[in-house]
Parts: C-alpha cells; sequence; structure tokens
C-alpha cells in the first residue's frame, strides 16, 4: 500500500510524505489513498479544498462541473489559467490539480449535481457510488442535497463575501486515535497489587537518614514522583481511617504532608521529584474514572450486543464492556493505556517503572482481545480477525474513544421544524453574545440557499434589482425564523450579512476560498484517516472577525 | 468581466490601497507558498520574496509551487517563477538570500508597507521582528506545526512585539551528560550526531547548540578526560581507507572509552555501570545480518547484532564518500541523508544498549536527531488566508480590530482570536527608543560614539553601558579599553545597533518621578535602554548627531519576571533536562514554529471601561488564559463600516 513495499523498504513516497506521517501515520496514509472523492462545483474554493488533499495524495478524484471558464475565473482562482478561457472548467481544473502530484489520478465530468441526481442515481447509492466521499460547493439547491444519502460522508460548503460554512453529514463515525494530548493514566487511587509491592519495596528507608540506615540524598531525590505519591498515600490512609484525600482542601493538606519530608539541606534547596510529585496532585489523585466520551460508546446498542455485520470497532468496544464488567478483569475500570510521563528519576528505576504500566497494559489488552475472540465466534466469525495490535491500540486509547452520531440533513431542513434544530438555533439568538454570534451567518447563507433554490441565479448577480435582491433575501430569513417560531424578527446583524451576501453577487473572495480549502480539507481527512475528533456537525468562519463557531444542527 | 471583479465588489476602496501596496514575504516554505498565492491573487501591487532554502523532496506534501523537477532549486527563485504566471499585474521580485544579510537593512525595511514572516526558526523571526520595529513597518508573523498555527500582528509601539512574550529556547544539555552518564534515548542520539559524526566524519564541533559546556565546573578532570577522548576520535580518521575502520571506531568508543568510564568508580555507585561491548562478540551474532537491507526498516526498533550490522554497514558507506571527497571537505549530518542518519540511528542505540537505556526506531530518531516538525498543507493554508484577513485590517490602519489568531486541534472552536497585547514595557527589543545617525566606520572611534552622541546630544550624565549583539563595548565604570578603537576595528559593518543602557539605580525613585515627562525629571529617572543604529557613510567626517529625542523613562523594576509557561515539551530524569515524548507538539527544539498555543500561555485582562468605545458592551470579570476575548464593538454593525463603500463601478 502506500508506505511501504512489501519487503519493508520505505520508497521515495515515503519521504515525500514524512511530514504528515507523522501526523498519521501508515494507517492514516493508506486510508487517504484509498478514498476517491468527488468534488460538485470547480469554483475556486472547490479547487482549494482539492489542492490540500490531492498534495496528501488521496487515491482518486473526480470534478463535476458544467461551467465554462471565465475571465473572472482567473481573478480568483488558482487553478485556471489564460489558456483555459472558454473551455470546460472541469476539465481544466482535473487537469491543473492532477499536474500537482503525479501519485494521484484525477478525472472530471461536464455535468452537474442537480442533473446527475436523476440521470446517473447509481453515483448516489452507498452500494454502487465510485466516490468514498463528497464535497459539494455552493450554490447548491436545498432539494438537491436533500436526495444525498447519508450514508456516504458529504461536505457541504458555502464560501460567500466574507463567510464560510461547512455542513458535515456522514454516517458514524467511530474514532480510536483521537489523539489526545497524553494517555497517561497513574491510577494512584486504584492502584494494583504488584504497583503497590514496587512502590512499597523502592520506598524503604525514604523517611530516614543515610545515617539511619536510610536513603542518602542521591536516592532521595531520585524517587520516581509517582513511588513518592503512592507512598506518602499509603501514610495518609492510615492516619484517616483508610480514606484518600478527596477534595481541595485535603488534596492541599496533602500536599503539605509531602512537601515536609522533602529535603532541603540539598544543593538547590529542593528536591525535583518531590516538587514533580506536588505538581501532579490535583490533575492525578482521583479514582479512575471513565470519561463521559467513552461512556457513551460503552452505551450505545451496538457495544451492548454486537452483530455479526458490524465493524471491528463494536466488537472491541464489547470486549471492553466485557473487560468493565467482569470482576476478574476491569473490576469497573476501563483498561490501563500503559502511557507513562517523564520524571525525575535514575534511568533503570525510571524504565521498571514504566514496564510496570506497560506490563498491566498488556494485561488488560489480552483480556480485552480474548473476549472479542470469543464474541466473534459466537457470532460465527473468524475469532483471528482481530489481532492483538488492533486491540492495543484501543486499550491505549479506551479512555479517549469517541462516536459521533451525525445527525440527518433531513432534520435541519424538516417541516415541521425539528425540536433539536429549532433549539439551537434559538438557543443561539437568545445567547448573551447573540450580537456577535455566527448564528447570523449561518442565517444569512441559508437565506441564500433558499434564493438560489427558488430562483436558480445568485442574488446580486446583476447590478440592478440589488435591493429587490435584499428584500427577497430578508424574507427568506424571516419565513426560515418563523418555521423555528422565533418571534424576534430579523436582527440587524442578519439584515448586514443578507447586504453583505447581496454585494458579494455569489462571488468568491480568494482568500477565503484559500481559508476555506484548509479549513474543509482539514475537516476531510479527519473524516477519512479516521484520526483526530472532527467537528460536529457544523463549522462557521467570519473572515471579518476571524473568528469561527460549531454548531449541531 | 475583468479579473479583479470580485476582489473589489468586496475589497471595496482598500482594493486599491492593496494594488499600490509593496509589501515583502521572508521564507517560501509551507505557509509561504500558500501566502504568495493569496497575496498575487488578491491583486498586491509588488511583492518580494527572500528565502536561502532550496526545494527538498519532503516539503512536495504541501509547497504546492514546487514540483519534482524543482529539487535542489532555490524556494525564492521558483515560487516567483511558478506564481507570476497567475496574476500578469503583480510585480514579483525574489531572492536567493538570507535575509540577515547586510543589504537587508533598516532603510531597505523601510520601503515596504507590511512585512510578512512565513519562517521556520527562531532566529530569522527575531532578526526580522527587529528589523521591522526599527523601520517600523508592520509585520504580520505566522507560524505552524502539525494541526497547530499561530498569526500575530505586530506594529511597534501598538502592539506586542515578538519577543515581548520570552521563547523556549533550544534545548541543551550539559557535556557530561552526554558524554559520559547519559541516562535517555536523546543523550545517546545527541551524542551520535554532534559528538561522533562530528569528529569522525563531520567538523569536530568544540562547541555545539546542543552542548552546554557551562554546567561541567563539578568535574574538571572529567572534562579533561573528555578532550582527550575527543582527540583520540579525531585520530581514528586517519585509518578510513583501512578495511578495519568500523572495528577501530566501534572498539574505540563501545569499549575502550567506555571501560575508563567504569574505572570512575564515583560515577557509578548510584548509577547503572555501562557495559563495554566487545567487538568479536558483536560482530560474530550480525554475521548473517544485512545492514543495508536492515537500514530500510526503519519503524522497528533493531536489536543489538541488527543496530551493529546498520553501524558496521553505514559506516562503510561514508567512508567511501568521505574517501571520495577534495581535501579538506568533509560531511554534515543531515536528517534526510540516509548514510548518515543511518549512522546515527546504530551508533545512538548501541551506546543505548549498553548504557542500559531504551532504544529507538530510525523514524523516531530521524524525527529527535533532526528535529522534525510535521506539517500539513491544510494547516499552512489556513494560517497564510489568516496572515492576508490581518493584513486587511492593517491596511486600513484599523489595528484595533486585528486579531492574535491561534489555530487547535479541538473542535468546539477551529479558530480562537484574541486583541492584540499591548506591548510588554520590559521587552528588550521592543521598549526601547531609537536614533538613527550615520559614521565614517574607518574614522569614528567609538569614543566619538560615547562623547558626541550618547553624553552631548541625548544628554546621559551618569553611569551607562554599551552593548553589541550581547557584547559589551563599553561600560563607564568599569571597561574603557575600546574608547579609542575606531568602529571598524570593533566589527562594524555596514549597519550595526548599538544598545545604551542607563546603568542608574533605580531603587530610590520616587514612583512618581516615572509620570513625569519634562526632560528635567528625565534627569531623576532611569531610563530606557536606547538603540543607536549607526551606519557607515565614507563621506561623514567623523559622525552625526541625531535629532533631538526625548527618551522616556523605564518602568519600575520588575519584581517577578512575568509568568510564561513554556514546560510543556520539557521533562525530567536523571540529570539532564530533556523530552523523550513523541508527540506531535512536543517536539525537542524549536524549528518551524517557536511557539505556538501550547507554549505560550497567559492571562489576558479586559480592557478597562476607560480604554474602551463609548457604546462597548464588556464582557465583566472575565479573564480567559489563551481563550477568546472580545473587540470594542460598536453598536453599529461592523460589516459595512469595515468593509467601505460599496463601490461597483
Amino acid at each position: 500500500m502506500a508506505c511501504t513495499t512489501p519487503n519493508g523498504a520505505p520508497s521515495s513516497k515515503e519521504k515525500k510524505y514524512d511530514r504528515q506521517l507523522r501526523l498519521w501515520g501508515a494507517n492514516g496514509q493508506n486510508k487517504l489513498e484509498a478514498a476517491h472523492i468527488a468534488l460538485f462545483g470547480a469554483s475556486a474554493t472547490g479547487c482549494e479544498i482539492l489542492k490540500n488533499l490531492v498534495l496528501p495524495s488521496v487515491g482518486k478524484f473526480t470534478i463535476i462541473d458544467d461551467k465554462i471558464v471565465t475571465e473572472a475565473d482567473l481573478g480568483t482562482n488558482f487553478f485556471l489559467d489564460e489558456e483555459s478561457v472558454g473551455k470546460s472548467r472541469a476539465e481544466r481544473t482535473a487537469a491543473l490539480l492532477e499536474e500537482l502530484n503525479p501519485d494521484v489520478k484525477g478525472a472530471f465530468m461536464n455535468d452537474s449535481l442537480s442533473n446527475l441526481l436523476s440521470s446517473k442515481p447509481e453515483l448516489f447509492k452507498p452500494s454502487t457510488s465510485p466516490f468514498t466521499h463528497i464535497i459539494v460547493v455552493s450554490p447548491f439547491s436545498t432539494p438537491d442535497i436533500l436526495q444525498l444519502s447519508p450514508e456516504i460522508p458529504t461536505f457541504l460548503v458555502h464560501s460567500l463575501g466574507w463567510s464560510i460554512v461547512l455542513r458535515i453529514m456522514a454516517p458514524t463515525r467511530c474514532i480510536v486515535e483521537t489523539h489526545p494530548d497524553s494517555l497517561a493514566d497513574l491510577r494512584l487511587f486504584n492502584p494494583w497489587e504488584e504497583l503497590t509491592a514496587l512502590a512499597v519495596e523502592k520506598t524503604k528507608g525514604l523517611d530516614k537518614r543515610a545515617s539511619e540506615g536510610g536513603m542518602d540524598n542521591y536516592e532521595h531525590g531520585h524517587v520516581p514522583y509517582v513511588l513518592l505519591l503512592l507512598k506518602y498515600l499509603d501514610d495518609w490512609k492510615a492516619e484517616h481511617n483508610g480514606q484518600y484525600p478527596s477534595n481541595y482542601k485535603e488534596k492541599n493538606e496533602f500536599k503539605a504532608m509531602l512537601l515536609d519530608k522533602m529535603r532541603t539541606d540539598v544543593p538547590g534547596g529542593s528536591e525535583e521529584n518531590y516538587e514533580e510529585a506536588a505538581a501532579a496532585i490535583m490533575k492525578n489523585l482521583k479514582q479512575a474514572d471513565i470519561s463521559s466520551d467513552a461512556k457513551e460508546v460503552l452505551e450505545d446498542p451496538r457495544c451492548i450486543n454486537p452483530t455479526a455485520d458490524l465493524e471491528n470497532f463494536w466488537i472491541i468496544t464489547n470486549a471492553v464492556r466485557q473487560f468493565r464488567d467482569s470482576p476478574a478483569q476491569g473490576a469497573g475500570l476501563l483498561p490501563l493505556s500503559g502511557g507513562f510521563p517523564d520524571m525525575k528519576a535514575e534511568s533503570k528505576s525510571y524504565v521498571e517503572l514504566q514496564n510496570m504500566y506497560r506490563t498491566r497494559a498488556q494485561r488488560d489488552a489480552a483480556l480485552v482481545l480474548e473476549n472479542a475472540q470469543a464474541t466473534l465466534s459466537k457470532l460465527g466469525r473468524d475469532p483471528e480477525s482481530i489481532t492483538l495490535e488492533e486491540v492495543s491500540l484501543f486499550t491505549k486509547h479506551s479512555n479517549f474513544i469517541r462516536r459521533i452520531n451525525y445527525r440527518p440533513l433531513t432534520c435541519e431542513y424538516s417541516l415541521p421544524c425539528d425540536d433539536h434544530h429549532r433549539r439551537t438555533v434559538i438557543d443561539a439568538l437568545n445567547n448573551w453574545d447573540t450580537e456577535e454570534s455566527l448564528i447570523h451567518d449561518y442565517i444569512a447563507i441559508r437565506a441564500f440557499q433558499e434564493y438560489y433554490s427558488t430562483i436558480g441565479r445568485f442574488p446580486g448577480a446583476e447590478d440592478k434589482g440589488l435591493k429587490k435582491d435584499q428584500e427577497m433575501l430578508e424574507a427568506f430569513a424571516g419565513d426560515y425564523l418563523k418555521t423555528l417560531d422565533y418571534i424576534g424578527g430579523l436582527a440587524d446583524r442578519t439584515k448586514n450579512l443578507v447586504q453583505e451576501v447581496v454585494r458579494a453577487g455569489g462571488s468568491e473572495l480568494h482568500v477565503i476560498a484559500s481559508f476555506a480549502g484548509g479549513m474543509v480539507a482539514q475537516e476531510i481527512v479527519k473524516v477519512i484517516t479516521q484520526q483526530y475528533i472532527p467537528v460536529n456537525n457544523t463549522v462557521i468562519f467570519d473572515g471579518i472577525q476571524s473568528k469561527t463557531a460549531v454548531f449541531e444542527f | 468581466m475583468p479579473r479583479d471583479t470580485r476582489v473589489r465588489k468586496s475589497l471595496g476602496t482598500l482594493h486599491t490601497r492593496i494594488k499600490e501596496s509593496r509589501v515583502l514575504m521572508v521564507g517560501a516554505g509551507g505557509i509561504g507558498c500558500e501566502l504568495l498565492k493569496n497575496l498575487v491573487l488578491t491583486g498586491f501591487g509588488e511583492i518580494h520574496i527572500v528565502d536561502l532554502d532550496t526545494i527538498d523532496l519532503s516539503n512536495l506534501n504541501r509547497q504546492f509551487l514546487f514540483g519534482m523537477q524543482h529539487i535542489k532549486k532555490p524556494k525564492a527563485i521558483v515560487a516567483k517563477e511558478t506564481a507570476g504566471k497567475f496574476n500578469p499585474n503583480v510585480k514579483l521580485f525574489a531572492e536567493h538570500a538570507n535575509i540577515k544579510d547586510a543589504k537587508f537593512n533598516v532603510k531597505w525595511f523601510k520601503s515596504f508597507n507590511l512585512v510578512f514572516n512565513a519562517l521556520d526558526n527562531l532566529d530569522a523571526r527575531r532578526h526580522v521582528n527587529r528589523m521591522c520595529l526599527a523601520a517600523d513597518v508592520p509585520l504580520i508573523e505566522s507560524g505552524t506545526t502539525g494541526y497547530y498555527g499561530q498569526v500575530q500582528v505586530i506594529k511597534g509601539g501598538e502592539t506586542e512585539c515578538y519577543d515581548c512574550v520570552p521563547k523556549p529556547v533550544p534545548k541543551s544539555f550539559p557535556v557530561c551528560t552526554i558524554r559520559s552518564t547519559p541516562s535517555q534515548p536523546i543523550h545517546c542520539i545527541v551524542w551520535a550526531k554532534s559528538y561522533l559524526f562530528a569528529e569522525v566524519f563531520g567538523t569536530s564541533q568544540e562547541s555545539s547548540p546542543e552542548l552546554d559546556p557551562s554546567e561541567n565546573s563539578e568535574n574538571a578532570q572529567e572534562i579533561a578526560n573528555l578532550k582527550r577522548e575527543a582527540e583520540e576520535l579525531k585520530n581514528i580518521r586517519e585509518k578510513i581507507s583501512s578495511p578495519d575502520f568500523a572495528k577501530c571506531i566501534f572498539e574505540k568508543v563501545f569499549t575502550r572509552d567506555i571501560e575508563r568510564l567504569l574505572s570512575m568508580e564515583d560515577m557509578w555507585k548510584t548509577r547503572t555501570p555501562p557495559k563495554p561491548m566487545d567487538y568479536t562478540t558483536v560482530s560474530s551474532s550480525a554475521a548473517h545480518v544485512s545492514g543495508s537491507y536492515l537500514a530500510k526498516d526503519d519503524q522497528r526498533k533493531w536489536n543489538l547484532a541488527e543496530n551493529f550490522a546498520v553501524f558496521a554497514d553505514s559506516t562503510k558507506r561514508l567512508a567511501k564518500r568521505m574517501l571520495a571527497l577534495a581535501d579538506g571537505e568533509v560531511l554534515s549530518f543531515d536528517k534526510d541523508d540516509e548514510d548518515t542518519l543511518d549512522f546515527v540511528a546504530a551508533a545512538a542505540n548501541l551506546r543505548s544498549i549498553l548504557f542500559e537505556i531504551e532504544s529507538k526506531s530510525k523514524f523516531d530518531i530521524k524525527q529527535m536527531a533532526g528535529n522534525i516538525i510535521p506539517a500539513i498543507a491544510t494547516t499552512n493554508a489556513i494560517t497564510a488566508g489568516l496572515c492576508v484577513l490581518q493584513a486587511f485590517k492593517v491596511m486600513r490602519n484599523d489595528l484595533k480590530n486585528a486579531k492574535m489568531v491561534f489555530l487547535n486541534k479541538s473542535t468546539e472552536r477551529v479558530i480562537t482570536a484574541q486583541n492584540p497585547a499591548p506591548p510588554n514595557k520590559y521587552c528588550e527589543e521592543c521598549g526601547v527608543d531609537r536614533v538613527a545617525v550615520e559614521a565614517n566606520v574607518e574614522k569614528a572611534t567609538l569614543g566619538d560614539v560615547v562623547k558626541k552622541v550618547v553624553r552631548e546630544r541625548l544628554g546621559y550624565k551618569g553611569d551607562i553601558s554599551i552593548t553589541t549583539k550581547g557584547r559589551t563595548l563599553y561600560d563607564s565604570i568599569d571597561f574603557d579599553d575600546d574608547v579609542d578603537s575606531t568602529l571598524k576595528e570593533l566589527g562594524f559593518a555596514e549597519e550595526t545597533f548599538i544598545t545604551v543602557v542607563d546603568e542608574k539605580d533605580d531603587d530610590e525613585e520616587d514612583k512618581e518621578d516615572q509620570e513625569m515627562k519634562d526632560a528635567d525629571a528625565q534627569e531623576k529617572g532611569k531610563r530606557v535602554n536606547v538603540v543607536i543604529a549607526i551606519s557607515h557613510n565614507p563621506e561623514v567626517d567623523l559622525i552625526t548627531t541625531p535629532p533631538p529625542i526625548k527618551i522616556r523613562l523605564a518602568p519600575p523594576k520588575l519584581v517577578e519576571p512575568e509568568p510564561t509557561t513554556s514546560t510543556s515539551a520539557t521533562a525530567t530524569n536523571g540529570n539532564g533536562k530533556h523530552t523523550i515524548d513523541l508527540d506531535v507538539e512536543e517536539v525537542t527544539e524549536i524549528s518551524e514554529v517557536s511557539e505556538g498555543p501550547s507554549f505560550k500561555k497567559r492571562k489576558i485582562e479586559v480592557l478597562g471601561e476607560d480604554k474602551v468605545g463609548p457604546n462597548k458592551m464588556s464582557k465583566k470579570d472575565s479573564s480567559a488564559e489563551g481563550d477568546e476575548t472580545v473587540a470594542p464593538l460598536n453598536d453599529t454593525v461592523v460589516v459595512l463600516e469595515d468593509e467601505g463603500v460599496i463601490t461597483i463601478d
């Protein structure tokens, strides 16, 4: 596949993509190279999005557009040159974008979304579509986009004047590699037997001077802070009826107790390992918990009762659920990640402690694998179809896994209005920061989309009739607010943004198109690689305020 | 419809200003390519590009102005050629040069309306920042790493400058940690790269930026030993044509040097002692391992025999290359040069093994040794877009609505924006006053500068010191050795900056003095540093005198340095500070960005009522950390005012 040839030798490809492989690895790269992207609308925005997917090497792209290149296109679209004027926009942009990266295959169709939806419906059926991901760039009409299957990840993009709106529609995303800032999980309140034993052994003589048979200053200053915390937590419990310091006050008392044991008659007057221990108290002194994101996944019906047809993700979450529920396995906890932070310590004792966490994580992963394989057998699937590697990647991240259920587009446009949608918009309008909320950009762009769906052209495209277009757009915006039962009427800010839309006359600004190209492609890459967490489900950018906002419509 | 119709519609009157502007873009890499495209298609009239880099294969995943056929060609020149085709109305100028060259002087910087930094290193960033402050030209500073990005608008006296917030400095390690008592993989990698490779194949490095000799005082004898060892290693080079070359190096650094270290018994009382390796044993275990084949397997950690095989094979390859070089030429480490990387990776791992330190895969070592920063097209596109949007604010003289923008991987907000912070009064770069003089550096002496400019013209009466680039030229208390030397003898070139420091002790000064503005009061207070730009002019007799200026008073002494967190990447273990985690945002040294949101957190105070416009809503009591603050908003809506008049001609 992408990065490694069968004998394991790196190709020049690996060098070419080195800087991004460090973000998403061979796994992500392989997924990227298996993708076939359809772009509807070869506008500057569309081409900038595609550019940012062609460079990191998506597998294939197809551009669908029925326009002829005009002189004005050249002013905003980098992927059109003088020679292109008068020719097919789909053909010219496909050719110029393909030139960017010889590893990518490009194709084009001189056609439009509306037309293809009726003439070639097979292109849009998940079972027959050649496309793995679909990008639709404005202008598009509401009835057209409502025909798109929610089973194919789709990115709807408006880039108009100074505003960008991206709406993602996709089947449930199950993300393992969410790339949290840290995977470390110290389990200070939930140590297992071996860890407790190690802490006891390694802290012998900790509070005694070398002269009294205890530790010398060097040893004392190199006890890893995790062991210090475990030892002093034990001391604390002995004095507090077996209870851990649980609240802020107690934790502060604990901190004072710990710092009191630090040796200050050493060079520098303090010990770094004790300071590290003190600094770790507030964050790490807690019961091992299960994050709300992970809980959400564990309570998903697909996790509780997986069926044979489901992806491995659900089989493994089910195995993790079994692990959690089994008193002999997790006993209420998730598998240990094995992540371990850096700390002041002697190399040897650091590695020993690190291995203690790693070994435990390996043991947990092995148990989860057993559970998963048993489930696979029960479901009549090959128990070997899930590997230890896959499970280990999962258990390393089990507290950070995410499920995103994208709300279908039909809810955003349903009549009578969907309740969730109504609440989202009205809450934003009634919020204290409504003055500068980007919800107004959404309403203005939505009015634009209705205008285009109804009239079939851009508002403001002709210099005459600007005023009439403004009124019509305001009417569309007002109608939309009425469907939400919003009684506040059109805000001044919405009106001004509507005016801005009319002024743009459907035209793009290159810098906004370029920004959209980065922002939209970034989300597409997250969805394709199944790494990092994509936006759910709409992100709006206002180029005047240089500000973004995310809404779940 | 002409090509710029759309831009004109959206930008209104600003469009004309942009068409007539002259801007400088420093750096034509990841951000630079995107930025140049944006500038060209937005219609900036004249764009100058300076970059000293050449194009590498690993650039092509994002630097789209370059293709395979451009590899090894200068970035600036190719960028200009490719981008130039897309707007015949824009004038482009490119220079394949270092922005620190003397020809890019203050006068040259002054010729631009706006400067964009699209750089990849701290040093050049700080230089451009300094030049823009001196030339009083606004600067748009940007950087990216992985999914993180940042854009900052800098205008001397009005906003924070690049150096107002101290930047984390590149890591260095105590010499003894690297040479005698490593405890982490990075120590062994630095050893292999900056010591072993440099001594055997490269330029011997008495002082490498990664080695910190200052922390070695505790063990002077060990330092002497280390010096001798290095000497011996250098002599090994003579055996480069011998088939036993790898054996010679191996037995020197993995056997004899380790045995000597072991003899320092005190060193191993509390540390795990290293185990010397035996050449015959190790080489026979590796008899059937192909080093050249293995070197390609870079994601997996190699075992002892495998490391040995790669070590022996890469030594052979490098020796062959050395022999083919002309006299005096040497090799240098380059992360993208497989032979050098193989050698460093294998040698580092062998050392790790004998010190019982975890070894690393070649892929990881490449990142650690080469300071690789992950980079992708999308982040650069977003960041470059934000640069231009901020440029619009600057060109409109609307600095109060400019923003400092952070791009992060959070999905609640894709970007966060905050108002530019005011200048840090204590900043050594922008918290100064500036004057410019011309001098004939061949004739004028340092004494002339002190007497004619500093004492007589600027009116300094008390104790002062004068420095340049961190070096003291003059101190009225205890250093006047050079007063009779000409400026040229002191190293002054076409343009040299000196800093005059008022050495008056400000402890007893009354606070009220600080507020007083009249000249008399100045004598009572301590002055801010004054930077004097001295440019060489052979037609000047000795030195010109600057126009009279009122020098500001220094702010009261800072009791506690402003807290800036830069701890994200550092951690400690053993006797040296270092980083071992290879997560994307935790890099061992600073390269493509010097600070990102992860490095930089600070409190933002909401503007007091007195500083805010009359019709503004204020968010009381919300001081956020690295979070968004709200710009003062007029009740009238921003959009149309902001964008000027609708002009459709």
